[in-house]
């Protein structure tokens, strides 16, 4: 096996696990407000009045 | 595209009802407050979207997960509503379809579970029904997949006409008064159409509170001024009996005599039993005992060391060979042999064990136990200012912490919903089973399922004792409320099993190809190299450096091991990847090597010590996230970070310390 | 022997008071369908005023102790 095909298969694993890494500390710092507290639906209720009113 | 939604409450099928129409599977159990969050599934070949939707009892929401279901109501667009209710519990169950047909959309009633009504010898005449109604009534029995497929095809058929309901119930007068004063006036001066004002109006006098900030805050004046008019004359308890005398009289005019009703009571006999006063607690523990019984006895662990001698043995020698042939350089045979076989291989052979845990906890799910471990355990937990219904989470997050925290979402009072979110991550998940499993064969081989047992009852007690804390500092006292439903059993189902427990278990093996892969190759890197370059002894290497220089911080707790400190360093990741780490680091060739080189490098107490540290330190990362997602704040994400690494250590300092002055070792 | 005679016998009463109970308790409890006049069945306690449970309209439901109290307790007529 030459130099080169060994690398490319490191390089795949190694960039693999990195690009896991990357992913797993971003959704980390995502994380948004899953279930939204009811008083700020009220807001799009509102929109929703509109719409209906149109 | 067409979207239906399934509403309904609590625990009436709607999520298998979810399944059978959507030919996929999601997330089910017995007891109320199962589905947090909304699912959307498409019906097969159709362009027809089903939403399934956390269960609700009106349209007035106390709890964030009925939130969710009110607020898709009212700010999501659906084609049709498909009202999901318990037929054995009707006269309660549509008091919500009212609600729901108030509103206008064209709905489907389907009377699900109906073979238990069948059992108890009743029957409903489905014509009065649908006259009483005003819409579309289907008898369904979703977990046997009776009548799903005649939903389907009613849906489908119908559409896109399906007409909309007239439904208009005739309160009381003076409501009724009212009620078109206020329609006149919202419809003249605020632009708005009769049906939706007429909604508005009843929501508005029936004192739900999202209608009632909504009215506020567009200065509805027809409806505010008349709000005190409302309260004096009591028209929510008007509206509510109008509701409940029209269920009633259809009712009696639909019952219909059935077959003799033969109710074996399966579930009085079961409760006798479970629910027992003074046995309740015991049975609760014994029945985890068994769990870990076996999970680790009789069989997770067996299959496990079969696996496990396959993988260091044929598979890791077989590869070397090919790897040799093929002429790899000694660099990538490392990094595949010793990195990723060893590292990645060694969880995987875990797979028997964490599956049967899964199992377990699916078995506890469908059955409709959960409902009654939350009542045994709500004692308990009122002396910590939670309610039983906290205890639903914490079981949840013996399989993981995520679900478990988002399962706190059922409960109503805000504090005691944080309080449980902050104390689930003590919760022992199953990521933590491979290391317990790796230090239970090497130092506690008689007693496995017994040590295991005394973790999670640690951690158990260490929630409890933050709860109380809690508790005191954030000043919940008297708030509780404490009411579950205590649902028949069900005879489980094989399928439904094991889709859950596949459901369950497919996460990790996902995470052995992401987050466990990547970890291990971390740490490989780290322990291939060190500052001279390529290390041919690995106590050269950056990992041994990193670990070596916190091994004075560990020593009070009994840790004199580098390896196993930047093993969990690698934990935070994912747990699952502290045994990875293990694997890589000692170079061993599977658990049975390895478990006999550990044996050499800790005392028993300092091995259970070291256990303790891994249960209670720092969350993965995942969970860090859900605990910021669900308090909305990183304050308590950063908090449960800090937190819970004081607590680690202080609890296995005194594990250590005071086992040596008890003279153990 | 102890156990058979720990097997309660069940008791019945009619649910008369929800005023003193705060909003949202009424509030869920109204969900559940238990509303003045209601009869209920007792038909397990747990010692040491624990949780109780309760039977009406064919399903089962568990509640505090002090709660069956309070809806068993004389309305106060304004």
């Amino acid at each position: 096996m030459s130099f080169i095909v060994n690398f490319l298969i490191s390089a795949v694993i190694i960039g693999w696990a990195v690009w896991q890494l990357v992913k797993v500390i971003q959704k980390s710092k995502k994380g948004k407000c899953a279930a939204c507290d009811y008083k700020c639906e009220a807001k799009k209720l509102a929109v929703e009045a509109k719409k209906k009113a149109l | 595209m067409t979207t239906i939604a399934l509403f309904g409450n609590p625990n009436t099928g709607k999520t298998t009802l979810f399944n059978r129409l959507t030919d996929s599977y999601a997330y089910m159990g017995n007891w109320s407050g199962v589905t947090v969050e909304k699912k959307v599934g498409m019906i097969k070949n159709t362009n027809f979207a089903i939403v399934d939707l956390p269960g609700i009892y009106s349209l007035n929401p106390l709890t964030k997960d009925e939130a969710i279901a009110t607020n898709f109501l009212l700010t999501e667009d659906q084609d049709i509503i498909v009202d999901v209710a318990n037929a054995s519990q009707l006269k309660r169950n549509l008091l919500l379809s009212i609600e729901l047909l108030e509103f206008g959309k064209p709905t489907v009633i389907a009377l699900n579970m109906i073979d238990s009504l069948r059992n108890m010898g009743i029957s409903y005449n489905r014509q009065v029904l649908e006259t009483a109604f005003d819409c579309k009534v289907m008898m369904t029995n979703a977990r046997g997949n009776k009548g799903t497929q005649q939903l389907k095809q009613e849906l489908l058929a119908e559409d896109p006409r399906l007409p909309a309901t007239h439904f208009s119930l005739t309160y009381p007068s003076s409501v009724q008064q009212a009620i078109k004063q206020a329609v006149r006036g919202l419809t003249q001066n605020y632009n708005v159409s009769s049906q939706y004002a007429k909604w508005l109006a009843i929501q508005f006098m029936n004192a739900n509170d999202a209608v009632v900030s909504f009215v506020k805050q567009h200065n509805l004046r027809p409806l505010l001024e008349q709000a005190p008019y409302y309260q004096a004359q009591h028209f929510d308890d008007k509206i509510y009996q109008t509701r409940l005398n029209y269920i009633e009289t259809t009712l009696k005019e639909a019952r219909e005599t059935g077959s003799n009703p033969h109710t074996r009571d399966i579930t009085a006999k079961i409760d006798r039993v479970v629910t027992h006063p003074l046995l309740g607690l015991p049975i609760f523990l014994g029945i985890f005992f068994l769990m870990f019984k076996l999970t680790f006895d009789w069989f997770g662990t067996p299959l496990s060391d079969l696996l496990d001698a396959f993988v260091s043995g044929p598979l890791s020698t077989t590869v070397n060979h090919w790897l040799i042939a093929a002429g790899a350089l000694p660099f990538l045979r490392s990094l595949i042999v010793d990195g990723l076989i060893t590292g990645v291989g060694g969880v995987l052979v875990f797979i028997p064990q964490i599956f049967t845990l899964f199992a377990c906890i699916s078995l506890l799910e469908d059955s409709g136990y959960m409902a009654r471990a939350a009542l045994v355990m709500d004692k308990l937990m009122s002396k910590v200012g939670l309610n039983g219904k906290a205890f639903i989470p914490l079981i949840i997050g013996f399989g993981c912490n995520v679900p478990g925290i988002m399962a706190a979402r059922t409960i109503e009072q805000p504090k005691e919903r944080l309080i449980t979110t902050l104390i689930s991550p003590y919760m022992s998940c199953s990521a933590r089973l491979p290391i317990y499993s790796l230090f239970v064969a090497a130092f506690f081989a008689k007693n496995q399922a017994l040590i295991v047992l005394s973790l999670y009852v640690l951690g158990i007690v260490v929630a409890l004792v933050l709860a109380k804390i809690y508790q005191k500092v954030l000043h919940s006292e008297n708030e509780s409320v404490f009411m579950i439903e205590l649902p028949e059993y069900h005879l489980p189902q094989p399928t439904i099993i094991l889709r859950g427990t596949w459901d369950k278990g497919k996460g990790f093996i996902h995470k052995a190809g992401t987050v466990i892969f990547a970890g291990t190759v971390l740490i490989w890197l780290l322990s291939y190299f060190g500052p001279s370059g390529v290390v041919s002894n690995i106590s050269n290497s950056f990992t041994a450096l990193i670990g070596h220089s916190m091994v004075p911080l560990f020593a009070p707790i009994g840790l004199a091991s580098w390896q196993a400190i930047s093993a969990m360093l690698t934990g935070i990741l994912a747990k699952e990847t502290i045994g990875a780490t293990l694997m890589v680091l000692y170079h061993t060739s599977g658990q049975t090597a390895l478990v006999a080189s550990l044996a050499h490098l800790f005392t028993p107490l300092a091995a259970y010590s070291f256990l303790v540290f891994i249960l209670l330190y720092i969350p993965c990362f995942a969970t860090i996230a859900v605990i910021k997602a669900e308090t909305g704040s990183w304050k308590w994400a950063l908090y449960t970070i800090i937190s819970s690494l004081v607590i680690a250590y202080l609890v296995s300092f005194l594990i250590f310390q005071g086992g040596l002055l008890l003279g153990l070792h | 022997m102890w156990l058979p005679q720990l097997h309660q016998q069940s008791e019945t009463f009619h649910v008369n008071n929800l005023q003193t109970l705060d909003v949202k308790t009424q509030h869920r409890l109204k969900d559940l369908g238990l509303t003045r006049g209601k009869k209920v069945t007792i038909i397990r306690r747990y010692p040491l005023h624990g949780p109780v449970i309760i039977s009406f309209d064919h399903q089962k439901i568990g509640l505090r102790w002090d709660l069956i109290q309070s809806l068993k307790r004389e309305q106060v007529e304004q």
